[in-house]
């Protein structure tokens, strides 16, 4: 077996690893937010950052010819999270507990219970709720600060779209909420 | 803005709040470039379904050993140690990791903790014309990635290699990669004496290493320095000297990092020279081990220093009578104790001792905080102190406790009093961490 560790890599593989390595040093904490929040658990995020990390490794010519990196790396990450809440659906349908769920368990520390209010639970209880579109685009707004053009990129939709999205989601949420406008 | 996005943003900041970023996994370190096919997604393909069966039977032996599981500590008068919560099967660390194959060809086995299987099997460094065995593993805080200290020779060089590899989330685990720094020239064949800790912050790996290129079976000095390598300098920092005695050889035996990780804790073994390298650990000559001469102690050194001598630092704890035989120590969980295994009762000639235990012991005036395991009347075969092996996890927790016996050697960990074995297949005494 070839052992490619002992290969000298060349120096654009060198220069791609270490844009990528960088780009996620610097971003790190921020994906793994944006993750934690799609997904509700933070060995979950992690997870999905993670494999996005890896993945980008094996493929960094698409990478590197998005404009920006960052917009197609938080895309990426959104879509491990789509792949997650996916496989906990089906885990869910099937009857398996999904072993993220037995973790968040462990999560749901003393800590969280005290920092998280019962307002702040009731309205990201109300976020779990909406459809996964909606739901990505009120984080992206209001958990990065992103503009419309920003989460369209991010996305892959029309600027028109997200607002939009933006506007039936807050509209969904306030009704969840009970709030009166 | 309105309510509901004041409401929303709130409540969006104070969630991801709760992350910090300095006990975030670390990434794992990748290939420049992986192969069509061969990278992590490729690997993560391959073994898809029967991952997905092992997490399935992780999940329910995982239960079942939880609702069998106990408390970790078990004094000899009933109190409990200060270690903090109970152990279980459902709070060990996930994986293990366990040389395997022939001393050629040593891989990397990554086992699942609740089952044994074998989930992934990364291959060793090939040398051409030469060999690489490996010494020592240690894991990085996270449970996620590892470390993977081989020793390379080809002709007559020997060096010391460091390899680190991770498990992403969907299960895959990524090629080894060896690290800044990761290279020491003219080490020797540590075997069982080697050692590797990484620190509490996954930004440092220390290990014990050889001041002699002395390649023979029995040597006077042998495992007597500490290196501690920066992970993102690959600079290192060398502490060595002090220890000597005169007409006795002198050996590190055990490494780990104090809790806060500002300082190392080591134990110094000194005995009736020459040290034995070969075989199932590393041996004070002479059969009538219990009768010469063989004494331990306990120090630290701060890491503030970046080097000196093993002297500089404070001694901890001493072989006493309270203590016989110390024949593993690490720096404990708290932070200001050591735990260490203490053979004690009658001593047999062949170098065993009756009794064994694992002592939760003060840093501060090695006063006795509990007992987290013991063990009365010790097969002969099973309580030679220096073949016994203790490791922890990052966090000092979750312990490891090795020995060997008739025909095969034994391996597990310790929570509610009791020994648990890890669920290998066969457990053939190499190096193993969690």
């Amino acid at each position: 077996m070839r052992n490619s560790r002992l290969v000298p890599p060349d120096v654009g593989a060198d220069l791609a690893a270490a844009t990528i390595t960088t780009l996620f040093r610097e971003h790190h904490g921020e994906l793994v937010r944006l993750a934690l929040l799609m997904v509700g658990d933070l060995p979950s995020a992690e997870d999905v950052v993670q494999d996005v990390y890896a993945s980008l490794h094996t493929r960094w010519g698409k990478v590197a010819a998005a404009e920006s990196p960052l917009p197609y790396v938080r895309a990426a990450v959104l879509n491990g999270c789509r792949t997650v809440l996916r496989r906990r659906g089906m885990a869910r349908r099937v009857g398996v507990v999904h072993h993220a769920t037995v973790r968040d368990e462990a999560l749901a520390s003393a800590e969280s219970e005290a920092i998280l209010s019962e307002d702040r639970r009731q309205v990201l209880a109300a976020l779990a709720r909406l459809p996964r579109r909606r739901r990505e685009v009120l984080v992206l707004r209001y958990y990065l600060g992103l503009s419309e053009a920003e989460i369209a990129a991010v996305l892959g939709i029309s600027g028109g779209t997200v607002k939009s999205t933006a506007a039936r989601a807050l509209a969904a949420l306030a009704r969840d909420l009970g709030e009166t406008s | 803005m309105t309510w509901t996005e004041e409401r929303l943003q709130d409540a969006l900041h104070a969630s991801a709040g709760r992350v910090r970023d300095d006990r975030l996994r670390p990434l794992p370190v990748l290939e420049p470039r992986a192969e069509p096919g061969t990278g992590p997604r490729a690997a993560w393909r391959g073994w898809l379904v029967p991952a997905a069966a092992a997490v399935g039977v992780v999940l329910v032996i995982g239960l079942v050993m939880a609702m069998t599981g106990g408390p970790r500590s078990a004094s000899r008068n009933g109190s409990t140690t200060a270690s903090g919560a109970p152990v279980t099967a459902a709070s060990v660390p996930r994986y293990y990791v366990a040389f395997t194959g022939s001393i050629e060809n040593q891989s990397v086995a990554v086992h699942a903790t609740a089952t044994g299987a074998v989930i992934a099997t990364l291959p060793g460094p090939k040398i051409a014309g030469g060999w690489a065995i490996g010494n020592a593993l240690a894991a990085a805080p996270g449970d996620r990635t590892f470390y993977a200290e081989y020793q390379v020779a080809s002709g007559v060089l020997g060096q010391t290699w460091i390899y680190r590899f991770s498990i992403l989330g969907s299960g895959s685990v990524t090629p080894m990669t060896r690290i800044k720094g990761g290279v020491i020239s003219d080490a020797t064949g540590l075997g069982n004496a080697a050692d590797l800790a990484v620190s509490p912050d996954g930004r440092e790996l220390a290990l014990i290493a050889d001041s002699t290129a002395d390649l023979s079976v029995y040597t006077t000095s042998y495992a007597d320095t500490i290196i501690v390598i920066n992970l993102e300098t690959g600079e290192h920092s060398v502490w060595q000297g002090g220890m000597a005695r005169a007409g006795k050889a002198f050996m590190i035996a055990n490494l780990s990092w104090a809790a806060d990780g500002h300082s190392l804790v080591f134990l110094a073994l000194w005995c009736d020279g020459p040290i034995g390298v070969l075989g199932i650990g590393t041996i004070c000559s002479g059969a009538d081990v219990s009768r010469g001469y063989r004494y331990t102690q306990v120090w630290s050194l701060s890491t503030a220093t970046r080097g000196g001598a093993l002297n500089s630092g404070e001694l901890l704890l001493t072989q006493s009578a309270r203590y016989p035989a110390i024949a593993q120590a690490l720096a404990g969980p708290d932070g200001s104790d050591i735990t260490a295994v203490v053979m004690s009762g009658r001593a047999y000639a062949s170098g065993a001792w009756q009794n064994l235990a694992i002592d939760h012991i003060s840093a501060a005036g090695g006063s006795l905080l509990g007992v987290d395991y013991h063990r009365n009347n010790v097969p002969v075969a099973e309580g030679v102190a220096e073949e016994i092996g203790l490791t922890a996890d990052p966090s000092g927790r979750y312990v490891l406790l090795t020995y060997p016996g008739p025909g095969e050697n034994h391996i597990g960990w310790i929570g509610g009093g009791k020994f648990h074995p890890l669920p290998f297949a066969h457990y053939d005494g190499a190096a193993v961490a969690w």
